[in-house]
């Protein structure tokens, strides 16, 4: 804006602001004259007023104050070879952070110890010696230490970073009993490895114990306290006056302390059973064993006192505290005398626990033998206001992934196609156990979602939620919908939702983009990500659906030569933006291998796939990608490693997860048929078709099968089919061009061929079509076009040596 | 008296005798002393953190400056490099954060209501941070008055010392700023719209 006009805004800002609002209109149609423009911003700075809420009206101070609670001086700047990215926490025994280490390329925690003779140096021999002795423990159970050392006389730990909560976080949540002692399992299995070791840990306690996302139990810190407690200098682990006067180093411990600890006696492996103990009655009861205002309080309970039974306990509980009491025993030989009996004793409690529970059906939908399929169907609009119609599939789609790392969940990918919500034909037709179903009404600025999980082979509701409040909290709601359901698949969400945007345009873009993608509209898509991705440029799940949208344009079948290069390189910009933008999001990764697999990189291709299904193991199209790049079928002629078993493997898998997956059936067809296995070929196409009985590329692949076997007669039909349900597109002529071939109207046929081969890419189409003219005893055409498709990629010889199909043809040509 | 006590005195008076080569030198040593007083606080390793930025601000004149030896202009001139540090504070925290975001506390985040405003508000400091650099090209003065009253809480009487202009001034051009921020920030015409 130039000087002068800016002088006139303001101007006429204030002098309108003198006027009663009834008089502002006629004063600016006298100020501004012809200049609208000048006047609409005038009036809109006017509407926006002086009402007091304004942003710069409040100072910051909840800022600073957050900022205070997390600044580090130390993040953004490197530390030996490893980039310190952020904080994570802070305690008595030092500052963790978040870190990454170059040389690696892997993301790591960095423990920096608080020592106060850092540099002395047999303070850091000590540390070095005690902490490699305590990093060799190498155990599912216990925290993997990398490296350990000194640099700069701060002593520190690398070691694998833990996404999940803590113990003391999980306490809180009061999970049910059943829940959590497979975790306490756990922490036995790695103290019985420690122990075997002669590593006793001597500080357990829940902020030292961790249950990661995947549900796996994990030990920190081992061999940490007696570094630590250097003073100390015998086996004698009395926390000295000094300790005890430092409340942030002392206390948390002090209630888990063991009694011989505690009285400064020798302690053994079972000091660790008894702090172990105290851990789980705390489990047990939401409760601290030992607790008391001050220390010396704690002191005299763990040294007299016994725990009392929680009052509520069910009949489980009961059993687990009487393993608790044990460890609690002050007379370590009266204690459980190994950790291996304790995982025994808690095994066995547990498993009688899991056996009682399917007797009075569980009300949990978790099943004893394997996980379960659920769906979460596009949810219903109660008000028929169209503009709102972008909120059915994004509701759906946020609770999906709120709940995708669920333990014994496995989510269906929802299909546009798919038209049956009726509960008993989801369970009949696909084993879904269970839907959910969601309704949401927008009125004014009020969005109401109600949605209920149902047993479908019953239709029954299980758990319903109703949820209500305002649309521009749309996020914070999803978010809720899915803490509230997760937490009825009876775990914790601890999910961070990767990839979001605080951009509500931006999401609202997305989201539309995403039924279009979903829907095949790879163009339309593109257009709304473009929006999204300036509207908020660091929206990793836009660039990543992006990337995705432009890889789908470089199909043969969608674009031209030319095009298919342009689209290509933006695929592969806009997938390695998201990936940079969020190195855990498997969706930059699916759309990384999917640019790779354009530009027919296939190291770089499988390794991206790779990483997706590392990073979501339950994502049927990451192991359809996996598949893809090892298996037999040649496609664009490149060169690759061939791995039938594996590529089998892939897609069998990813099948296993999504069985309505058509491109996983499509690439297990085709696999199979180029594999020279044309019978188990037709089986998986059959066995496809009775799951997706519309799929155009399931019944080409049927088609071709049955040309591939000498069906002739089906494969005719297969054809036509073929040919009425697709209205264009390359797939439909050869579908057409094969049934005139099939009828013998070879010219025509020919015809129509050549026209679709001069098409695009064509190795597949050549081998079909040579297939064809073979059966129908052409072997002069089928020459050409093995020939062609040899030159294109030698792998086809092999293919054409094995398919039996093609015995004749080679007998007859020599 | 410390040294960076003395330091930042003796540039005051440097300023204040038209050394304009001072303002440089005391941003760095503000910027710093002020980093340096959140690392402390956090080391302390409180649970209430009763810090505000504006007192955050005056703790770091009280430590760096000797109050006798420098006049109410010096003072004022001190809080005004000070909002300009308080405000790179807050804001690359705020893009280190929006870089950040993914890591694992994003979902603690969102489910605490308490957090989601600060969440917001985050993101709003970086939207105002934008805006404030756009407005600083067309009119400098008006970006100063924010980032005074602002990000180091003066009084309209302060920010018109520290900007050598009357109080009414500061007051209309509060007035208007407010509004065109505002929209800016949120209104049409600011970001990409439909």
């Amino acid at each position: 804006m130039n000087p002068d006009r800016w002088q006139r805004l303001q101007l006429l800002f204030h002098d309108a602001l003198k006027l009663t609002p009834n008089k502002r209109s006629t004063f600016l149609d006298d100020r501004c004259g012809t200049d609208v423009e000048l006047r609409r911003e005038v009036e809109a700075l006017l509407a926006i007023g002086n009402d007091g809420t304004d942003f710069v009206e409040m100072p910051p101070s909840d800022l600073a104050r957050e900022f205070l609670r997390t600044a580090d001086p130390r993040v953004g700047t490197q530390f030996g070879r490893y980039q310190i990215e952020s904080l994570i926490g802070s305690g008595g025994m030092g500052t963790v952070y978040r870190a990454y280490d170059p040389r690696l390329r892997r993301t790591v925690a960095i423990k920096l110890l608080r020592v106060s003779d850092g540099n002395d140096e047999t303070v850091i021999s000590r540390f070095e010696q005690e902490a490699r002795a305590a990093a060799a423990l190498n155990h599912p159970n216990i925290l993997a230490v990398h490296d350990v050392g000194v640099q700069d006389g701060h002593p520190y730990i690398v070691s694998e970073l833990l996404e999940g909560v803590s113990v003391r976080a999980l306490i809180q949540t009061r999970p049910r009993t059943e829940t959590w002692v497979p975790y306490a399992i756990g922490m036995c299995r790695g103290l019985a490895a420690a122990h075997d070791r002669g590593v006793v840990h001597r500080d357990l306690k829940p902020e030292n114990l961790f249950v990661t996302r995947d549900g796996h139990a994990k030990i920190l810190d081992f061999g940490l306290a007696k570094i630590l407690r250097r003073d100390t200098a015998s086996h004698v682990d009395l926390p000295t006056n000094r300790s005890l006067t430092a409340p942030h180093v002392m206390m948390g411990t002090l209630g888990y302390m063991s009694p011989e600890q505690i009285s400064g006696q020798s302690v053994d492996h079972r000091t660790d059973l008894f702090s172990l103990g105290a851990v789980l009655y705390e489990f047990l009861s939401g409760q601290p064993a030992f607790a008391g205002e001050h220390a010396s309080d704690i002191i005299a309970a763990i040294l007299k006192d016994q725990p009392i039974e929680p009052p509520d306990a069910d009949d489980v509980s009961a059993g687990v505290f009487r393993l608790v009491r044990h460890c609690l025993e002050k007379d370590p030989t009266q204690r459980f005398q190994s950790a291996r009996d304790l995982a025994f004793s808690l095994e066995t409690v547990h498993a009688g626990s899991t056996r009682q529970r399917t007797h009075r059906q569980a009300r949990v939908p978790l099943e004893a033998d394997g996980p379960s399929r659920v769906i979460v169907l596009p949810f219903e609009n109660l008000i028929s206001n169209e503009s709102d119609g972008w909120l059915s599939g994004a509701l759906a789609d946020s609770l999906t992934f709120g709940l995708r790392t669920i333990e014994h969940v496995i989510l269906v990918n929802r299909q546009p196609s798919d038209a049956t919500t009726n509960p008993h034909q989801l369970f009949e037709t696909f084993g879904v156990r269970y839907c959910v179903k969601g309704t949401y009404q927008r009125v004014g600025d009020d969005l109401k979602v109600l949605v209920r999980l149902i047993q479908t082979d019953t239709d029954t509701i299980i758990v319903q939620e109703s949820l209500t409040d305002r649309f521009s909290n749309l996020l914070s709601l999803e978010d809720a919908i899915a803490a509230r359901f997760a937490a009825a698949f009876e775990r914790l969400a601890p999910a961070p939702n990767p990839g979001r945007t605080s951009s509500l345009a931006a999401y609202k873009r997305f989201s539309q983009a995403k039924d279009l993608h979903l829907a095949g509209r790879y163009q339309d898509a593109v257009h709304h990500l473009q929006i999204a991705v300036r509207q908020d440029p660091d929206y990793a799940d836009a660039w990543a659906l992006l990337a995705n949208s432009y890889a789908r344009l470089t199909s043969p079948a969608a674009s031209d030569d030319q095009a298919r290069a342009e689209f290509q390189r933006l695929a592969l910009t806009a997938a390695h933006r998201a990936a940079d933008l969020d190195g855990s999001l498997y969706e930059a990764q699916i759309a990384l291998a999917l640019a790779y697999r354009g530009m027919e990189d296939v190291d770089r291709w499988r390794a991206a796939a790779l990483k997706a299904s590392e990073l979501n193991p339950r994502l049927a199209e990451a192991y359809v990608l996996l598949g893809q790049s090892y298996f037999a079928a040649p496609a664009w002629g490149f060169t690759r490693h061939r791995d039938g078993e594996l590529a089998q493997m892939y897609l069998r898998k990813a099948l296993r997860l999504d069985p309505r997956f058509g491109l996983a059936h499509n690439a297990l067809v085709h696999h199979l048929r180029w594999a020279a296995r044309a019978d188990e070929a037709l089986q998986a196409a059959d066995e496809a078709i009775r799951v997706l009985p519309d799929h155009t590329d399931l019944l080409r692949a049927r088609a071709v099968t049955l040309v591939q076997l000498g069906r002739l007669r089906e494969a005719e039909e297969a054809c036509a089919r073929v040919a009425n349900e697709m209205t264009h597109g390359v797939l439909e002529e050869w579908a057409s061009a094969a049934i005139d071939l099939l009828r013998g109207q070879l010219e025509r046929g020919g015809a129509r061929l050549e026209a679709v081969m001069a098409r695009g890419p064509r190795v597949l189409r050549e081998l079909d079509t040579a297939l064809i003219y073979c059966h129908m005893g052409s072997f002069a055409d089928a020459a050409s076009h093995v020939r062609a498709a040899c030159d294109a990629d030698a792998a086809c010889v092999r293919f054409v040596e094995q398919c039996p199909a093609f015995a004749d043809f080679l007998r007859a040509s020599g | 008296m410390t040294d960076s006590n003395h330091q930042v005195t003796r540039l005051l008076k440097d300023w204040a005798a038209g050394d304009a080569t001072a303002t440089d030198q005391l941003l760095t040593v503000v910027y710093s002393e002020l980093h340096r007083l959140a690392r402390r606080s956090m080391n302390r390793e409180r649970r209430d953190h009763t810090l505000q930025a504006t007192a955050l601000v005056n703790e770091a004149y009280m430590r760096l400056v000797a109050q006798r030896d420098v006049d109410w202009q010096s003072r004022v001139h001190f809080l005004a490099i000070a909002a300009q540090c308080m405000r790179r504070i807050l804001v690359d925290h705020a893009r280190t954060r929006r870089s950040q975001k993914r890591g694992g506390d994003a979902r603690r985040v969102a489910l605490d209501d308490d957090l989601v405003v600060t969440e917001d508000r985050w993101t709003a400091l970086t939207h105002l941070d934008d805006a404030l650099t756009e407005l600083a090209q067309v009119d400098e003065r008006k970006a100063r008055i924010v980032e005074l009253r602002f990000f180091a809480g003066l009084s309209i009487e302060e920010t018109a010392a520290a900007l050598h202009v009357s109080p009414g001034t500061v007051m209309r051009e509060w007035t208007f700023t407010k509004a065109w921020l505002r929209r800016t920030i949120e209104g049409p015409g600011a970001r990409v719209t439909e």
